[in-house]
C-alpha cells in the first residue's frame, strides 16, 4: 500500500492537507529517481505513524480499496 | 488584533512574544524584543478588509506556550526549517517577496526534511501595490533589530504536550473541466506548455482561449488544491509568468470560473474552528474579492504576497488553530 501511494498507483484525496501534499511531492521525487522508493516509502510510513490520529478515516478508505 | 503602533510597542515591552504585520515605517519604530514582523499595509480586521499605514496587525503567541525561538534564514540555511520547527508546536515563517530566498523556498520547500511532519505556516511580506518594484518588501527580526530584504525570519513556538496545532487552508478554486496543462520545466515562467499531451507555444494556446488571468492554475495534490497565480501574460511574446512555480510533471487545469468571487470567498471561510493562533490571506483575494470593508468572519490577519502552509501557496487563506489532545 505505502509503495503504491508513492508511485501514484492508488488515488486518494486525503482529509489532512499535509498528507496529500507529502505524498504528492514524494511521487514527484519518485518520478525523478525511482531508486529512492524505499526511502520515500519510509517517509510515508513515519508520517502515518505520527499522524494516525488524524488519518484514521483515510486509512480505512485506503485499505478498503485493496 | 488590529492595533495602534503604541499598543504593539507596549506588548513587546511587556515581553509578550508577537508576530507583527504592517507598514515598514511603523515596524521600524518598534523596540527590540521577542517579535518577528513583515511589511504589508493590507489587513483583514474586525471591521473588514482595509489598507492602513497607521495600524498594525499583531498576533500574540499563546501565554501557555512552552517556548519561543526566533531564527533568521538565508539561502544556505532555509533547508533546515522543518527540522528546526518544534516536534509539538508550530512555526510562523515570513519571507520577503521577490527575494532569491522567496524563489528558492517556492522551488525547494517540498523536499526539505520534515517539512510536512511539522506545522509550518507563514506568509510572504509585501508592499502597497503602488510600491511594487519601487520598495523592497522586508522582514524584521525583533531580538536583533535586523531589517531584512534578502533573508527570512521564523518564530518557532513550542506547545505543551496537551495542545496540538493544525493548519487549515481555504481555497475557493477548483480545477475546471478544460484542458490538462503541464509544463516541460519547473519554474516561475514558461513560453511553452503541454496541453493534453501536445507541446504548444503559450501564445498560440492562450491566445485562442480568452484566458482569465484572475483565475489561477490549479493542481490536485491528493485532495489539497494548490494554485499557481498568473503574474503576467504576454500573448504576442508567448510568455507567461507566475507568482509561484509550476512544477514539471504536475497536471494543472485552469480554475473553474465562478460567479461572484467575493460571495464565494466569504461563504468558504470556516466557522467555529477553535482558537486561531495565526491567519493570513492572499492580497489577490482582497483585490478580486473586493474585500475592502467586508468582514471575513472570525479570521483576521495580514493580506500577503503569498501564503505558506508547508510550502508556498497562492490565492488562499491559511490559518493555524489549536486543539487539546484527547
Amino acid at each position: 500500500m505505502w509503495a503504491s501511494l508513492v508511485q501514484g498507483l492508488v488515488a486518494h484525496d486525503f482529509s489532512y492537507p499535509a498528507a496529500g501534499m507529502l505524498i504528492f511531492n514524494l511521487n514527484l521525487q519518485w518520478q525523478r529517481d525511482p531508486s529512492k522508493l524505499p526511502a520515500l516509502v519510509k517517509q510515508v510510513w513515519a508520517f502515518f505513524l505520527k499522524y494516525h490520529h488524524l488519518l484514521g478515516g483515510d486509512v480505512v478508505k485506503l485499505f478498503s480499496q485493496r | 488584533m488590529f492595533v495602534s503602533i503604541e499598543k504593539a510597542r507596549a506588548l513587546i515591552t511587556a515581553k509578550t512574544p508577537v508576530i507583527v504585520a504592517g507598514d515598514e515605517a511603523l515596524l521600524r519604530t518598534l523596540p527590540a524584543g521577542d517579535w518577528v514582523g513583515g511589511t504589508i499595509p493590507y489587513f483583514m480586521t474586525p471591521e473588514g478588509g482595509q489598507v492602513s499605514r497607521t495600524h498594525v496587525f499583531v498576533t500574540e503567541v499563546p501565554a501557555f506556550a512552552r517556548g519561543v525561538h526566533i531564527t533568521t534564514y538565508d539561502e544556505q540555511t532555509i533547508s533546515t526549517l522543518g527540522t528546526d520547527s518544534p516536534e509539538n508546536g508550530y512555526t510562523i515563517l515570513i519571507l520577503p517577496a521577490f527575494s532569491g530566498l522567496h524563489r528558492l523556498f517556492a522551488l525547494q520547500a517540498p523536499t526539505y526534511e520534515n517539512i510536512f511532519f511539522r506545522v509550518v505556516a507563514g506568509w510572504i511580506s509585501g508592499t502597497h501595490l503602488g510600491d511594487v518594484g519601487k520598495i523592497a518588501p522586508k522582514v524584521f527580526a525583533g531580538p536583533t533589530g535586523e531589517i531584512l530584504d534578502m533573508k527570512g525570519v521564523a518564530m518557532h513556538i513550542e506547545l505543551p504536550r496537551e495542545y496540538q496545532a493544525k493548519i487549515g487552508i481555504v481555497n475557493i478554486f477548483e480545477q475546471g473541466d478544460g484542458d490538462e496543462i503541464q509544463f516541460p520545466a519547473t519554474g516561475f515562467e514558461s513560453d511553452v506548455c503541454i496541453v493534453n499531451g501536445k507541446t504548444t507555444r503559450i501564445g498560440d494556446y492562450l491566445g485562442q482561449t480568452g484566458f482569465d488571468t484572475r483565475l489561477p492554475l490549479v493542481a490536485n495534490y491528493n485532495g489539497t488544491k494548490c494554485n499557481v497565480s498568473i503574474r503576467s501574460l504576454d500573448i504576442p511574446g508567448s510568455k507567461i509568468t507566475f507568482f509561484a512555480p509550476v512544477f514539471a510533471g504536475v497536471k494543472y487545469r485552469h480554475a473553474k470560473p465562478m460567479g461572484d468571487y467575493a460571495e464565494r470567498f466569504l461563504s468558504a471561510i470556516p466557522k467555529d474552528i477553535g482558537p486561531t493562533v495565526f491567519c493570513c490571506n492572499c492580497v489577490h483575494n482582497y483585490l478580486h474579492g473586493n474585500l475592502e470593508g467586508r468582514r471575513t468572519g472570525d479570521l483576521q490577519g495580514p493580506m500577503t504576497f503569498g501564503e505558506i502552509a508547508y510550502q508556498l501557496l497562492n490565492q488562499t487563506l491559511v490559518h493555524v488553530t489549536l486543539s487539546k489532545r484527547k
